[in-house]
Formats: structure tokens, sequence, C-alpha cells
């Protein structure tokens, strides 16, 4: 290798971590990283932490070197890039003075601000699906949802979580360039928070879930090993051979990868087809998966993944990759890795490790398809669309016509019956959010995902909708200004060519599934996704994996 | 002008089951004896023989016809498992497992229409076909030469709905090991036609292609009659499925198919248990063309060996059989049909063969 590889200084700034290391020659980039992000919400305050990153920013608009900010699941990011240190400084003391000031003035502006963001941004679409059925209403799953934060709190919640986590104890600086002179990181005091294990649902997994618009997508959870690593970046590569070169089936064979804990991530991987393509696109993606858990990696491969992990620390991007993981590791308490240590770790990946890995990947797996995929049915389940517990005892409704659905009201929670078998039920020691519709209409969402909502004109007795609303703490209570879900219709997934119609035989109930299940949270409420990016470059955005 | 509606011709369309009406036996596994015989050895478990004698079988026609024939069994017997483990370099018993589980698949379905096939039947049988997938897979990456794992795939692809452009893909693999090969080319023109998302145009254009590239003798140029039976089938009920195999255009198409094959002094079928299928196939389509002295040319050239397919598309083939048999004495001596066993006889067939059974 002729390029040297990047050596990383570690000292300390007014108490803060800070990681450094050369950059691009005559370029500066730096980024002040908190411990904090979307999956450490909960659901009726979610975008707290994207309201607290506009605000910081909320009176710094122009300047004439770039910055950005950003929120993932853990981490929040100030981020800049000059030529000149001093920038670097002036950034950055911005950023501190913008987290300690008070910002009641422009709350109301940053807020439509956020809102329209949120709009224009639309929904996380299917990987939300995959992620509220893996996680429920908390955590990653949060991502599925609106950030109902937005329309509920006000300047004293923001500030409370403001001083909760943008701390100088839970913050961590990284320089790749010159260190400017005389720089200061005058943050409040905190402590190190902690990052919580994402709990995953008891989901019977490999699954599928339908409603994918655009082809086909994996979503796979794997520990952060290098054999992971390995796995998926070989998986991504053959699947475009398979999918796109041999097939002709594929534009792009994607993987973006979200951080759901420091243990484990989250790898989503996409392949684009036309809707008459994907049922053979769909059994080629898993062929061609289920051969790398067979057989492992050819040595080529590894040869080849140990180049691009090598080439990936002395590219361009190298070092702000590098400091970014160590950032991050930091924070989450563990040791930073060398560089040194990281290709020897990649060098080590074997076939086995491969096969073994691409082995968990598939048992972590769900699948995304516009509609039922026999090539998918015969190799898994579709998700529950029902409660699998029920509510025993408690006091029956009647629908104002007819018999169904009905609505049993106990002590611990509710439970909407559609048909026999066909529960929805939320408990009120498991409530995430109760969403309180101005039309009187109220949609409560279990912390599984799982979502009631509840129209007093539906019920014979309409009182039962204030008497349930009343056994739902106040601190989970979200007011919205517009009117509830209208009758859920199922979702408009893309219509499959008459050819692949035939596979896609609905199975009875489909429309009963659709209304009741946590699809109906998805169609209803959803609409966010990754927040607070403005268009920085991917790989300042993720730093999960050595890049390529 | 007809002063009195004709009488729709009953053989003419597919009819509702018969009721204890004389049929003719159906021999099983084409009352091939070596088959029988191998049949209940596999019954026993007994997969020994068997796996060296398809591997001693060097004819693609003949291999595939043991394959395909006796791997037809219900249910799942757990000496497959043995004999894949016991066999790990061998393609074979990856073959015949692929063959079972795609025949196991569709026991799993039914072979009706979709509209027919029980909800909780689906994910059963797309389970099945993925692993009759996965098995033809590796039978065809163990022994390059075969076409049969890439042939028999076609259907399997068909219930994966795998789309027309990997059913081309999977029958030019097996094109391209066996040309023309006869399993390839009859499985792909079901994979063609309408109801399996292709269109009957193109079914009828790739028959022709196939007949096309044969030389005279072929058995293959049977393809262009099963490509008419699928328009048949296919036709709006009435006036115009009952007239289809009258039109001249048809008759025309498929009795030069006939000379060509089945009626050529070059004829050269791989073996005898296939003739029988290729005979079986062309005197049913006589019989729907009113070509009876054909059919019945055919039927005495039969035998006993009649093949369940295509007679079974009108109800039982047994007694579809007897009835067309019967119908062709009458249409052309005015008289009833000898019974059964004086027809073969005047055939010159001895009694009925191994295998034989009654009214399948």
């Amino acid at each position: 290798m002729s390029q040297p590889l990047p050596v990383v200084e570690r000292g300390t700034i007014d108490g803060i971590p800070v990681l450094r290391s050369s950059g691009v020659a005559g370029r500066h980039m730096a980024g002040l990283v908190f411990r904090v992000g979307q999956f450490d919400e909960v659901l009726p305050d979610r975008g707290i932490t994207h309201m607290v990153e506009h605000l910081t920013l909320g009176g710094h608009h122009e300047a004439a070197y770039h910055f950005n900010a950003s929120v993932e699941g853990r981490y929040t990011q100030y981020i800049v890039e000059s030529g000149d240190p001093a920038d670097i400084a002036g950034y950055l003391r911005a950023v501190c003075a913008g987290l300690a000031a008070e910002h009641t003035a422009i709350l109301d502006r940053e807020r439509r601000i956020l809102r329209t963001e949120a709009a224009s941004r639309g929904g996380a679409g299917v990987l939300g699906t995959c992620l509220v059925e893996r996680y429920g209403a908390r955590g990653p799953g949060l991502l599925n949802f609106q950030e109902f934060g937005f329309e509920r709190l006000g300047w004293a919640d923001v500030a409370a979580w403001r001083a909760r986590w943008f701390t100088a104890g839970n913050a961590v600086l990284w320089v790749a360039g010159d260190l400017p002179d005389g720089l200061r990181l005058p943050l409040p005091y905190g402590r190190a928070q902690a990052t919580p294990d994402a709990m995953p649902l008891p989901v019977t997994l490999p699954a599928y879930v339908t409603g994918a618009k655009g082809g086909l997508a994996a979503a796979l959870v794997t520990d952060r090993s290098f054999a992971s690593h390995a796995t998926l970046d070989i998986l991504q590569r053959r699947l475009t051979q398979a999918l796109r070169h041999d097939h002709g089936l594929t534009y792009d064979v994607g993987l973006d990868v979200l951080e759901v804990d420091s243990g484990h991530l989250h790898a989503w991987l996409t392949a684009d087809a036309l809707p008459e393509q994907v049922p053979m696109a769909a059994h080629v993606l898993l062929s061609t998966f289920e051969a790398l858990a067979v057989t492992g990696a050819q040595e080529a491969e590894l040869a080849a993944y140990r180049r691009r992990v090598e080439d990936g620390y002395v590219s361009p991007a190298g070092p702000v990759g590098l400091l970014q993981r160590q950032a991050r590791a930091v924070l989450d308490g563990k040791p930073p890795r060398s560089v040194a240590d990281s290709i020897r770790l990649a060098a080590e990946v074997t076939t086995a490790d491969v096969a073994k890995a691409a082995q968990s990947l598939r048992d972590s797996m769900l699948v995304a398809a516009p509609y039922d995929v026999p090539a998918i049915q015969g190799r898994m389940g579709r998700v529950p669309s029902f409660s699998a517990s029920t509510i025993a005892k408690g006091k029956v409704y009647k629908p104002s016509a007819g018999e169904l659905p009905s609505l049993t009201v106990s002590d611990e929670g509710v439970m909407l019956t559609r048909a026999a078998g066909e529960h929805v039920t939320v408990r009120y020691a498991d409530a995430a959010v109760l969403l309180r519709w101005n039309d009187g209409k109220q949609s409560l969402v279990g912390g599984d995902g799982f979502t009631v909502t509840l129209d007093p004109a539906q019920w014979q007795d309409a009182a039962v909708v204030p008497a349930v609303a009343a056994r739902v703490p106040g601190g989970l209570v979200v007011p919205l200004d517009r009117p509830g879900p209208a009758a859920p219709r199922p979702p408009a997934a893309s219509a499959p060519p008459p050819a692949a119609a035939k596979a896609a035989r609905k199975p009875k109930g489909r429309l009963a599934r659709t209304i009741t299940s946590r699809m109906f949270a998805v169609a209803c409420i959803a609409s966010s996704s990754l927040a607070g990016s403005r268009g920085w470059p991917p790989e300042a955005r993720s730093a999960a994996f050595p890049r390529r | 002008m007809a002063l009195f509606r004709k009488k729709p011709d009953p053989a003419s369309a597919p009819a509702p089951a018969a009721a204890q009406r004389p049929s003719v036996p159906i021999p099983k596994l084409r009352g091939d004896e070596r088959a029988l015989a191998f049949e209940a050895q596999l019954a026993r478990g007994q997969w020994q023989e068997f796996h060296d004698f398809l591997e001693a079988t060097t004819s693609w026609g003949m291999r595939s016809f043991y394959a395909t024939q006796l791997s037809a069994i219900s249910g799942r017997p757990q000496w497959l498992d043995e004999w894949v483990a016991a066999r790990p370099g061998s393609a074979l018993p990856l073959l015949f497992r692929g063959l079972h589980g795609k025949n196991w698949a569709w026991e799993a379905r039914g072979g009706g229409r979709a509209h027919t096939v029980k909800e909780d039947a689906w994910p059963l049988f797309h389970a099945r076909l993925v692993e009759a997938d996965r098995d033809l897979t590796a039978a065809a990456a163990l022994d390059e030469r075969d076409p049969i794992p890439w042939a028999e795939s076609l259907p399997v692809a068909m219930g994966l709905s795998l789309g027309q452009v990997e059913l081309r893909r999977r029958f030019d693999e097996a094109h391209r090991r066996d040309p023309l090969n006869a399993g390839a080319c009859v499985n792909m023109i079901h994979a063609t036609a309408r109801k399996w998302g292709g269109s009957n145009e193109s079914m009828l254009q790739f028959a022709r292609w196939v007949s096309g590239q044969a030389p005279d003798g072929h058995p293959v140029h049977k393809v262009v009659a099963l490509a008419h039976i699928e328009m048949w089938l296919d036709s709006p009920k009435g006036e115009a499925q009952q007239g289809y195999f009258r039109s001249e255009a048809v008759k025309q198409e498929v009795m030069e198919a006939a000379r060509r094959s089945i009626l050529s002094a070059n004829y050269a079928p791989a073996g005898l248990p296939l003739s029988w299928a290729d005979r079986n196939v062309f005197a049913f389509c006589f019989r729907l063309m009113r070509e009876y002295g054909a059919q019945l040319d055919q039927m005495r050239l039969i035998g006993p060996y009649v093949v369940g397919f295509p007679w079974n598309y009108q109800g039982k083939a047994g007694v579809k059989y007897e009835e067309h048999r019967q119908h062709a004495f009458k249409q052309l001596y005015g008289l009833a049909g000898p019974p059964w066993e004086a027809f073969l006889a005047s055939a010159g067939w001895s009694p009925a063969p191994a295998g034989a059974e009654r009214a399948l």
C-alpha cells in the first residue's frame, strides 16, 4: 500500500474528547457528535431531537463555508467543512451558543419548517413497516411514525431534552485537518448516556410484509463484526451481478445501514424491479442469499473485500469515516479500533465466517414485496396480522350496525375483534401514544405497533371512546388538529401485471388484516424518515462500517 | 340454412365426469415392465439399482421417462433424503428428488385452475416448488450435460410465476444441452400458453419453430398438436370450441405434424413408452378433427398402451378413450366397435400389458 494509513490523535477540549487526523490537503472538516437520536425518543415526543438540532442553528443561517446537522437513530451530529480552520472554530462556537440559548421566539417558526420538511420528505415507507414489525412503536420502530413532537411540545420540553442529552459528557469532537487555534467547546456539564439495546418483538423470522413499491427489500439485523460486514459487502455484489448483469431484472442493488444500538446494525437491502419482474427478482435475491449461506464466500471475493477495506482508509473520505466511527465508539463507551486492527480483522474473515454470517442474516430477514410473491411465500410466512394476546374479561361494546367489529374494554386495555380469532389488542400499560383527532376519533397505539382507532360514531355507546381515552396517561396523549383516518382501505400497492396478479392471489380476509393490523398504522399515521438530513454526502452521515 | 339446430358433438368439448360407463384399462407406468419393477423396489426404499440404471441410461429421453414417471409418488418418502446423502457427488438423486418435489407441490395444489385451489394450499405449493427448484438447480450444477433438470424446472418456474423471460432461459439451457429435447419442448408449450402468462400466439409460434427445426421422423413435431390442444382448451365454450379442430387450417397443420412424426417412415422415438404418448396425442386430435380412420389406425398401434393424457382433459381417460373408439367405429362403419379384447386381438395385440388398470 503506497498511501499512508490515517492516524488518529486523541485529546480533550473543555472536557470533551477530541479525535484528530489529517484530512484532504488544505481542507478541514469537523463534527461535534452527541449520543442521542431518534431511537432514544418516545412516540409522543417523536422529533424532539430534530427540534433541538433545528433550534440550535436557528440563528446561524448563512456562512461562507459548508455546514449542516443531522439526527440519526442514535447520534446527532453538527458538521462543518472549510479551507480555513478558523471557520471550524466559528461554527462550533455558534453550535455551542445555540445549544445554550433560549429559543422561545423562533420555536413556532422552526416548528413550521420542520413540519414542512417532514411533509416534503414523506414517510419511511416500507422500511418503516419493517422496523415497526421488528421493534414495535419504540426504538428503531419510531421511524415508522410521524414526528408528533412538533405538534405538542413547548420550549420547556425541548429545553429539558437538550439539557439531558446535549452536554459535554455526552459529546465527542472529531477533526479531519488542523485543529483550530483557541478552539473552545463551552457545553453544559452532563454525563455520558448509555446506548440502550434495541428490543425486538417476538416475531418468527424470516417473514415477509407486502406494500413495497418499486421492487423488493430485505431488512436484516446483524452484529458489528467484520464477518457480517464482509458478508453484506459480498452479498450486495453478488446480487448486483445476478439481478442486474445476469438476469437484467434490477437497475440498482442498494444497501443502507442503521445503527440500532451499540452492538447491532440494521441493514436495508433493496433491489428495484418492474412489477412483472418482482417474482423472478425475489427468487434470485433469496436464492443468492441462500447460496452464500451454504457455501460461503469465494477466496477471490474475500481478497477483493480486504482490498476495499484497505482502500477505504486511504481514500479521500477515509479519515472522515474512521473519525466518525471512532467518535461513535467513544460515545458508546467502547475503545476505538485502530486502522491496523481493522485491517487485520477484515483479513481474518474466512469463507466459513461468511456462510455463518449469511445464515444469521437470513434468519433475521424481513422481506418487503409489493404483493404476495410465490418465491417468498414458499420460503417464509407473512408477519402476524393480529395480536397474539387477547383481553379475556371485559365489557363488550357493539357497533352501531351489525355485530362486528366488537370492542372489549377492561381495566387492562382494549381489544377490537374483527372476526373470530382476529383481534387487535392494546394494553394501557403498553400504550405508546394516544392520538386525539379533532373529529372525536382516537387512535391508541400499542408498544408493539398495533393500533386501535375508535370513532364514537361507530359504537352504539359512543361514551366508550372518551372512557378508553381517559385510561391513558396524559403524557401519552397527542392532540392533532385534523380529522382522524377515514375507514381504512387496503394499501394501494402498485398493481401487479396480469401474470403476476395470478401469483399474487389475495388471501381471504386481507382487508380485515389491513384494517386492523400494524399496517393500519403505516397507512394512516406514518410519514417520517431519517430526520435532519440536508443532503450532506452519505459517507458523512453513516459511519457504521469502514467505507469502501 | 339448417332447419334443426345441430346437436353439439359431445366429444368436441371437455365433458363432465362420466358415471360407470365402459372403460379401457390404462396401464400403470405405460406398462413398462422395467419401470414397474423399479417402482416396486422404490416402494421398499431400495433405490440403489435404480440409481445404477439411471446412470447407465444414456438416452436423455428414456432417462427422463423413468425419472419423471417413477418420481410421481404421493407423499414424501424418507429414502429420498437417504439417497441424496448416500451419493453426494451425483446429480441423479437430486434430480429425482427435485422431480418428486415438483409433483409433490402440485399434489398440494391440485390440478385445477387457480380459483379452485384452497387458500392454505398456496404456501405449501410454493414451499415445495422452492425446494424442488433448489434440487434441480443443484442437479444441473453437478451434471453439466444433462438437459433434464432444466427441462423439468420449467413447470417449477411456472408455479413460482418466474415469468416468460426466465422460462425461455431455462428452455434455452435444456436446448443447448440436447437440441429439441422433448421434455423441454412439451413443457415450453404449456409455459408459453396464455393461462401461464404467455400468449397463445407465442405458444403456436414456438411450436412451429420447434417443428421447423426438427428433422423428418422426430417425435417432437407433436408439440404442434399439443399447442392446438391448448388453443382448443382456451377457446370460448360452445361453437368456437366445438369447431376448433374442424378448421381446415388446424387440421392441415396437425396432420402435417403427424406426417412428419408418427406417420413418417423415419419416426424414431427414443423408446417405446415415449411412442405411446406421441400416438395418444395425435389420436386425440384426429378424433376432434373427425379423422376417424386415422384415429382408429393410431388406436390399433397404441393397442393396450393407452396413456391418460390428453384424454383426461375430457373426463376419465379410460372412459373417454372407449367412447371415442366406439364413436369412430360408428362413424366409419355404422356399427358399434368390437369389445376391447377383440379389438386388441384384431390389431395383433396379446392380452393387456403388465400394470394395466381399469379406468384411471
